[in-house]
């Protein structure tokens, strides 16, 4: 179980975050929302450890995390997945798996997990291609799968829609509830994709000016008044 | 096994056959000649090791190189040392080791790189070199120290004796073909594989799980190490060791055999290190003054128009033919 109070920082002198509150269970997913600015990727990263935090604190299953540098973190538990990807572009997919193992080679984990070729079969297909040469969609599956070879008990997804064809994008929403679910995974997701979001996530939160402002099921939030004046849209 | 390991050990083992085969060939001073030049092959390889992985210069290499030199010849002309051949190449190598370890510490975890990293590592070079001139009474100065004696080990009943011109040809064909072949095992393994997604994205390896600046500092140290060790070997058969060996010049050529040669193969900066210094000494043989110009030209070709090394150049002629293929 993750879980963040009074969590403030951002970028130096930039405080972007203003104490936000956030409990997320294991094998739920949740949904962050909010406009442009509003602190959603922020909030991720500072979670991460790849941006500092300057007060609250992170504790996962009761072990607080707020004073460990990024990759301890990482070792921990916690798996970022950033926009843009972030894959090892003259490794290999395979390559790109092994190295995600680092994280969980503490916690006894061997090897790349057997079910992310399941989940996402098509890296079994490429083993052996150049990562930097997969279409968008497939690096999109190769960073989600290449986290969970970390072996993590919490997911962060930042905006796993972006830039990728539509169909993926649908197999995207299918497949992170079930992950969640089958490992046990705490899942934190911002996407700019409401109907993915939406369909995706257990509970969604609102986050406006660095604070969260509301909270909400999937179902209310369906409700496009309820929606627009939330998201001010 | 990949198509690149393969085209890698052909290439190893093709240089191998040259270096047992050269001896039947060359005479006593021949030998000598490929000997020093192949210690400076090894001493490009060390920078490569670091430099052709991580994509980090470091431009103050030969300070690594001097001071393996100057332990080397301190503890051979002390004359108290026992086993001084041995101790020697050890002392070396740990001095290079720790020196590199200390400022690969603060840089590193001071979150220093790129062209940062360079110009600290270049200011400890000539912090070196100046260092080596300054303290005399330690170093000689200017002039050095000379009458170092040839390595001889006798240590568990073997005893090598490396004043003869085959005896230590041999030793250093050896020397250099372990140590680029374990250098190249670390660089296709897993270890390499963590420097290339440093290098690629060092936020994101972090974000796996890899402790991204002890990697560095991990790299930097045995790569240093080396180069401490070519530098105490040097030495030993030069006889002789002065303050340009840890200096900018030394400095700079050995980038310039790295980059002809082809950063991250570990072959070819060893392949650039003998053609080169081959070329210097034709050069200069009948106008010394070309030299300078000749190297500093020859660098902007390469990094124009091979930015891969010169060994890319079969490649590249390989990707040529395909093209030019009928397609069937």
């Amino acid at each position: 179980m993750l879980m963040i109070r009074g969590l403030s920082g951002g970028y130096g002198a930039l405080p972007v975050l203003n104490g936000i509150d956030l409990r997320v269970e294991a094998g739920e997913v949740v949904g962050l929302l909010g406009r442009n600015g509003a602190g959603k990727t922020t909030m991720l990263r500072v979670i991460a450890g790849w941006l500092r935090a300057t007060s609250g604190s992170i504790t996962l299953d009761g072990q607080e995390l707020i004073r460990l540098p990024a990759f301890r973190r990482a070792r921990a538990g916690i798996a970022h997945v950033p926009q843009g990807r972030g894959i090892f572009n003259a490794l290999t997919v395979r390559e790109n798996l092994e190295v995600g193992t680092r994280a969980a080679s503490l916690r006894g984990g061997q090897g790349i997990p057997e079910d992310v070729f399941h989940y996402f079969p098509i890296l079994r297909e490429r083993q052996g291609q150049i990562a930097g040469t997969l279409s968008g969609g497939q690096q999109q599956q190769l960073a989600i799968g290449r986290a969970l070879c970390g072996r993590p008990s919490v997911l962060l997804l930042d905006e796993p829609s972006e830039g990728i064809q539509p169909n993926i994008v649908q197999s995207i929403a299918d497949i992170i509830p079930r992950i969640a679910r089958e490992r046990g995974l705490a899942v934190v997701l911002v996407e700019q994709n409401l109907d993915l979001a939406l369909q995706a996530s257990d509970r969604c939160f609102v986050i406006e000016k660095g604070k969260i402002v509301h909270s909400a099921t999937p179902a209310e939030l369906a409700d496009e008044t309820i929606l627009k004046e939330l998201l001010a849209l | 096994m990949t198509e690149r390991d393969r085209n890698w050990l052909t290439l190893f083992a093709t240089g191998l056959i040259l270096l047992i085969v050269y001896p039947f060939f060359a005479d006593g001073y021949q030998l000598t000649v490929i000997r020093d030049a192949l210690i400076f092959g090894l001493f490009a390889a060390s920078l490569d090791f670091f430099w052709g992985r991580t994509g980090i210069l470091c431009f103050g290499h030969a300070a690594f190189f001097g001071l393996g030199g100057y332990v080397m010849a301190l503890i051979t002309l002390n004359g108290s040392v026992p086993l001084a051949g041995l101790v020697g190449l050890l002392g070396a190598i740990a001095a290079a080791a720790l020196l590199a370890a200390v400022i690969g510490y603060f840089l590193f975890f001071g979150g220093i790189r790129g062209s940062y990293f360079t110009i600290v590592t270049l200011a400890t070079g000539v912090i070196c070199q100046q260092a080596a001139i300054s303290w005399s009474s330690v170093t000689g100065g200017d002039s050095g120290l000379i009458g170092i004696p040839p390595l001889e080990i006798d240590f568990a009943g073997i005893r090598i004796d490396l004043g003869q011109d085959l005896a230590s040809y041999v030793f250093i064909s050896i020397i250099v073909a372990i140590v680029v072949l374990l250098l190249w095992q670390l660089s296709r393994g897993r270890w390499g594989k963590v420097l290339t997604a440093i290098q690629d994205n060092e936020v994101r390896a972090a974000a796996l799980g890899h402790n991204a600046s002890l990697r560095l500092l991990l790299t930097f140290v045995v790569s240093a190490a080396i180069a401490g060790l070519a530098g105490a070997l040097y030495v030993c058969m030069a006889g002789l060791i002065a303050p340009d060996l840890s200096g900018l010049l030394l400095s700079t050529e050995v980038t310039v055999w790295v980059a002809v040669g082809g950063r991250g193969t570990l072959l070819g900066p060893v392949v650039g290190a003998l053609v080169i210094q081959r070329a210097q000494q034709e050069i200069s043989s009948f106008n010394p003054s070309l030299w300078p110009l000749i190297l500093g030209l020859l660098f902007i070709v390469i990094v124009f128009a091979l930015p891969d090394g010169v060994l890319s150049i079969f490649s590249r002629l390989k990707a040529i033919f395909r093209k030019t293929e009928p397609a069937r």
